[in-house]
């Protein structure tokens, strides 16, 4: 057998240049790079080794995926992870600040209309509900083998649904991917909100933007170098000063408004503030093959790290074991090599007073005991899990 | 287009805590991955494997830093070598500071350094002989494509809080100085080890493609190839490559022109034999020159002594030069 493709290859010269980029008060490295020819890449998708070694678990998890999606179409936003079988899911609040605006795809028929019952800013959780058709159940195939949520220690592999970027008109099907706990089990503190904009160094009286970030809120919402701020929220601006503390102090995933003057225009923008940061990591708006990372990445009382190739878009979808137990929530996409989730323990006691509020029966999550001192005890889920079908 | 990057020592704005990766340039590029029937059982097992390594290789993997650079590294012996990448050293006898796995600053000088490979070595201070410290796969050519692997390292420098960083993938090249897995790294693992599942050390991480499947680390190879020259802090720049015999060129691969000579080595059996810079390779023998890494390949299959006949295009002739291979210098600085 042949181990490897032939494949034309470059070889580059051995410079590098580093230079500083000033951002944000800490400088940030960062270094020339060489355009290369063709390199032919493994797409970014399971072998037809994992495939077979996961499909069992497949079989079992994929048919409960859903997500939410723009109501005039357009690619996923998240995914969502279902509570209840009165149509309760839980997702992650800071994606989807315009629930009303969304559907609910991945069950049969037609897109859903998606109803808004609570948010709780702190673990960045949203509980929503479609309507569900007289006798319609689409957490039958779910909830049933969800069994209780064991602590996964480092090292434990992890499974979870991610959507593929469709291909052609096809919408995407949904696949699992496979990583492990890669670090300790632990706060992210915030270090505050920024939209990705840098002032005019020289003048600290004039709030007017020098640069704005790729990939960054202000990016997205269309502000230009030289546009000057007027106003954050109504409240009038004097100096950088004013901007940088109005928007560093206001959690991540907070809508802003901006008054701005272009010209002798002046626009009224609002921007969702992320996290700052999200902004640092990102700065040049290179990617490193991830998709992107989530709006916000930190301000978690406690979150599960792991090594899953997810997208942001991935995020609010259920994290599982090898055996199929439910272990958290994919909470935010961080960087190339970090992806954190909400522990299942973390989120149950908000998710049982939601329940209460809004009279269903947790079912998914309502058997989710913390087992932190004991090993789980293999369940008949495992049994199942580890004998491929 | 795909990109790489040299997994730097990233800037680490020590207050801020905030994140940037650096540079790039060559190594390997990917191959396939060999498909073997594996099973959820077989994933089950790799998880134990892995679990239980853990605790053994984790107190070795300590971070370094130079200036607002952070990077990682392995330590290998009880009396505290360490194994990183050059890009990271950068120089011989230099002063760098290490975080240790329970937090604990330590110092290292650095050691020689491979530029042609990025293999680097630095040596804790002091007298301790009781570091902890991870065992080397010996035999580099047992490395498989399509086996298990375990990387591990401090992406974006060290965090009590968080600790090591593990990752989990399969080898998916093998080439002769370098291995490409799927094992996603990042800014500040640059320097880190890569383990197999017995927890032995076959490899250190160099660079990243902007996939996320394109993941470069040195292979034990060149470390063992220069491990005296490096331990004495020489510096070496060239290698025929391999461990077969040494014909003293530096090649550089080009999308139009092909495998030409960079440099040649003064005295070299290359020089010997009326090599220059710019010449073309075209056929070593009766076989056709991909490219680099297929040419490094074929010297390396032969051993010292070996007479060669390459084919080459010099000012728009092509000639034939003979060349008796040598055998490889320690160093060349």
């Amino acid at each position: 057998m042949k181990p490897f493709i032939a494949l034309p290859l470059h070889r580059f010269c051995l410079r590098w240049i580093l230079l500083t980029v000033a951002l944000g008060g800490g400088s940030v490295m960062a270094a020339d790079r060489e355009e290369v020819g063709d390199l032919v890449a493994l797409p970014l998708r399971n072998g037809a080794a994992t495939e077979q070694a996961l499909r069992p678990l497949a079989d079992r998890l994929l048919p409960g995926v859903a997500w939410l999606e723009p109501a005039r179409g357009g690619r996923a936003v998240v995914l969502v992870t279902w509570v209840s079988p009165t149509g309760h899911f839980l997702t992650k609040s800071s994606e989807v600040p315009h629930l009303e605006k969304l559907r609910l795809r991945g069950l049969p028929g037609e897109p859903r209309r998606v109803e808004l019952c609570a948010r709780d800013e702190k673990l960045d959780l949203v509980l929503a509900k479609i309507q569900l058709a007289a006798g319609e159940s689409p957490l039958a195939l779910t909830t049933a083998p969800w069994q209780p949520a064991a602590d996964a220690t480092l090292g434990a592999w992890l499974v979870a649904p991610t959507l593929p970027r469709p291909e052609g008109k096809n919408p995407p099907l949904p696949e699992l991917r496979l990583g492990v706990v890669s670090a300790k089990e632990r706060a992210i503190s915030s270090q505050g909100g920024a939209i990705g904009i840098t002032f005019d160094p020289d003048s600290q009286d004039t709030v007017r933007i020098n640069t704005i970030i790729p990939d960054s809120p202000a990016k997205r919402a269309g502000l230009r170098r030289g546009d000057s701020l007027l106003a954050v929220d109504g409240e009038t601006v004097a100096n950088q000063g004013d901007v940088i503390r109005r928007v560093k102090r206001t959690p991540p995933g907070r809508e802003l408004e901006f008054l701005i003057r272009r010209g002798d225009e002046e626009l009224r923008k609002r921007i969702q503030v992320a996290s700052r940061a999200r902004m640092q990591t990102n700065a040049s708006g290179e990617d490193f093959g991830n998709g992107g990372v989530s709006l916000r990445t930190d301000g978690f009382s406690r979150v599960l790290q792991h090594d899953l190739p997810l997208a942001p878009s991935d995020m609010g979808g259920p994290l599982f074991t090898l055996e199929g137990q439910l272990v958290g929530l994919n909470i935010a996409r961080a960087d190339r090599v970090t992806s954190f989730a909400l522990p299942a323990r973390e989120l149950l006691p908000v998710l049982s007073a939601w329940a209460e509020e809004f009279g269903f029966t947790v079912s998914a999550l309502a058997t989710a005991v913390p087992l932190r001192a004991d090993p789980p005890a293999p369940s008949p889920a495992a049994a199942t899990g580890a004998s491929p079908r | 287009m795909r990109r790489l990057f040299r997994l730097w020592l990233i800037g680490l704005p020590l207050a801020a805590g905030g994140m940037g990766v650096v540079s790039g340039r060559e190594l390997p590029v990917p191959g396939a991955v060999k498909a073997e029937g594996i099973t959820l059982a077989d994933l089950q097992q790799v998880q134990r494997g892995v679990q239980a390594m853990l605790p053994r290789v984790s107190p070795a993997v300590v971070v370094l830093r130079h200036r607002q650079g952070t990077a990682s590294g392995v330590i290998v012996s009880p009396d505290g070598l360490i194994l990183t990448a050059a890009h990271v050293t950068e120089e011989p006898g230099k002063r760098m500071n290490v975080v240790l796995a329970d937090g604990k600053v330590a110092v290292v000088t650095t050691l020689g350094l491979d530029t042609a490979t990025d293999a680097g070595m630095a040596q804790l201070r002091g007298n301790r002989r009781d570091w902890p410290h991870v065992p080397l796969r010996r035999h580099t050519g047992q490395t498989r494509v399509g086996e298990w692997c375990v990387a591990m390292g401090h992406p974006g420098g060290y965090d009590e809080d968080r600790g090591v960083v593990l990752r989990v993938g399969r080898v998916l090249k093998h080439s002769a100085n370098g291995l490409q897995s799927d094992c996603v790294l990042m800014g500040g693992d640059s320097g880190g080890p890569l383990f197999d599942l017995r927890g032995q050390l076959i490899g250190i991480h160099s660079q990243i493609w902007e996939g996320r499947e394109q993941n470069m680390h040195i292979s034990l190879a060149p470390f063992f190839r220069g491990w005296e020259t490096l331990k004495d802090g020489g510096v070496i720049r060239v290698w025929s490559s391999g461990s077969g015999g040494y014909l003293g060129v530096a090649t550089v691969m080009d999308e139009t022109k092909g495998l030409t000579v960079e440099e040649v080595v003064a005295n070299s059996p290359a020089e010997k034999a009326g090599f220059k810079a710019g010449d073309r390779l075209l056929r070593l023998d009766r076989t056709e020159i991909e490219d680099d890494t297929h040419f490094s390949r074929l010297i390396k299959e032969r051993p010292p002594g070996d007479l060669l006949q390459l084919r080459i295009e010099r000012g728009g002739q092509e000639q034939t030069l003979e060349v008796l291979l040598g055998r490889k210098p320690s160093s060349n600085s």
